[in-house]
């Protein structure tokens, strides 16, 4: 009688931690259910390349993200030709001192990998990583304090690796209509 | 006697089972010790964005994490884009390594801060994340292994590690794993993508 006694329990309680776990997962969208996808691209020998010139630094954000492989691939013409890191806020954490040092050793290592002699940068307006177009106050503050960010990052990274060729590009939403269209603006 | 014997095997039963909830909670808070952020820090995060969010309308899907790797970029991007129709609905981290730098201690910190962003302020719901074979960042690359095999086996289990990192971290996001493939034929790359269950 206690033996089941105790095998009820163990079960009732074991359903409650099983039903618990399962209530945790709330989200009702449907599985992605994508397998063995395979990509053909055909290569031209003449173009045909081992190695990558191009480091590309972005910010992660969804409004921009499509706009910036469009850009890089057709715009600037460097369809597999560079290596894309994507943090948020792009040179953000560059430019803090706190994490300076991490993001340095991570772009350090695409750099001395690949034979980087070329880097493009680009940031864009209503950032997350600073707090969004409201925290600074005017679009001309906002304007700035992003092109100083970049200014001082070229600089840091003309610094340690001499060499480099640094582009720097930043990007707004213009609304045309009804479409939003992505702007890119060239740093001097 | 026989309900002293009933009481004392029902003890028996709850002290294991709370032996077992501790061990776990312990595990837990163990391997997130280090990344939970201050309470301070979290309030000053509020209000720093707490105008940000009244501005937004509309947010994203998905939060593709993958390499940086050059011979990937644009397979990976054709992958997300198009084949799993997330185009203008993801954010795209792209970090040296891909996963790797979450398991790593050094950096789970900052990734994990990353990760946080992508969370609070464009409420993600999905997570896909994207290995790749030869990466020389996270693995020193294919000859660091001595089979394919052998590589496969260790980046999928990498990438399982941190699919429960993250579901303890944020247990209401979908996970999904991915690991790409590619060999070069007839002046053709052909790039494989395989979903990790």
């Amino acid at each position: 009688m206690g033996k089941n006694r105790g095998i009820t329990c163990f079960t009732l309680v074991l359903c409650l931690i099983i039903f618990a776990g399962c209530a945790m997962n709330k989200s009702n969208l449907p599985d992605l259910l994508v397998d063995n996808q395979q990509i053909i691209t055909t290569v031209n020998d003449a173009t045909l390349r081992s190695d990558c010139d191009t480091l590309f630094i972005t910010c992660i954000d969804y409004r921009f993200a499509a706009a910036n492989q469009d850009f890089v691939n057709e715009t600037l013409k460097l369809k597999d030709n560079y290596d894309h890191i994507s943090i948020p806020g792009s040179i953000c954490n560059l430019v803090n001192p706190e994490t300076q040092d991490l993001v340095f050793s991570k772009f350090a290592s695409s750099v001395n990998l690949h034979l980087i002699n070329r880097v493009v940068v680009i940031s864009h307006k209503d950032c997350g990583a600073y707090g969004g177009s409201v925290s600074f106050g005017s679009e001309l503050c906002e304007y700035e304090t992003i092109c100083n960010d970049l200014k001082k990052a070229r600089a840091l990274l003309i610094e340690k690796y001499p060499p480099l060729e640094v582009t720097l590009f930043l990007e707004s939403l213009q609304q045309d209509g009804d479409t939003t269209k992505v702007h890119f603006e060239k740093i001097p | 006697m026989k309900n002293i014997t009933k009481i004392i095997k029902i003890l028996g039963v709850v002290v294991v089972l709370l032996f077992f909830v501790t061990v776990s909670f312990a595990a837990v808070q163990a391997s997130l010790a280090s990344e939970e952020p201050s309470e301070n820090r979290d309030t000053s995060r509020t209000g720093k964005y707490s105008r940000f969010f009244d501005e937004k309308t509309r947010w994203c899907d998905a939060l593709v994490i993958t390499c940086n790797d050059f011979r990937f970029t644009s397979a990976t991007q054709e992958f997300v884009n198009e084949r799993l129709g997330l185009k203008g609905n993801c954010d795209y981290l792209s970090i040296p390594g891909s996963i790797r730098n979450l398991l790593d201690s050094n950096t789970r910190d900052i990734v994990l801060k990353n990760f946080g962003i992508s969370m609070r302020l464009h409420h993600v719901k999905r997570l896909i994340i994207i290995g790749h074979q030869d990466c020389s960042i996270g693995y020193g690359g294919s000859t660091n292994f001595s089979e394919p095999a052998d590589e496969y086996t260790t980046i999928c289990a990498d990438l399982k590690k941190a699919r429960r990192l993250l579901r303890l971290r944020f247990p209401h996001l979908k996970v999904y794993l991915y690991y790409g493939t590619v060999f070069f034929k007839d002046h053709q790359h052909i790039y494989n993508f395989k979903q990790i269950l």
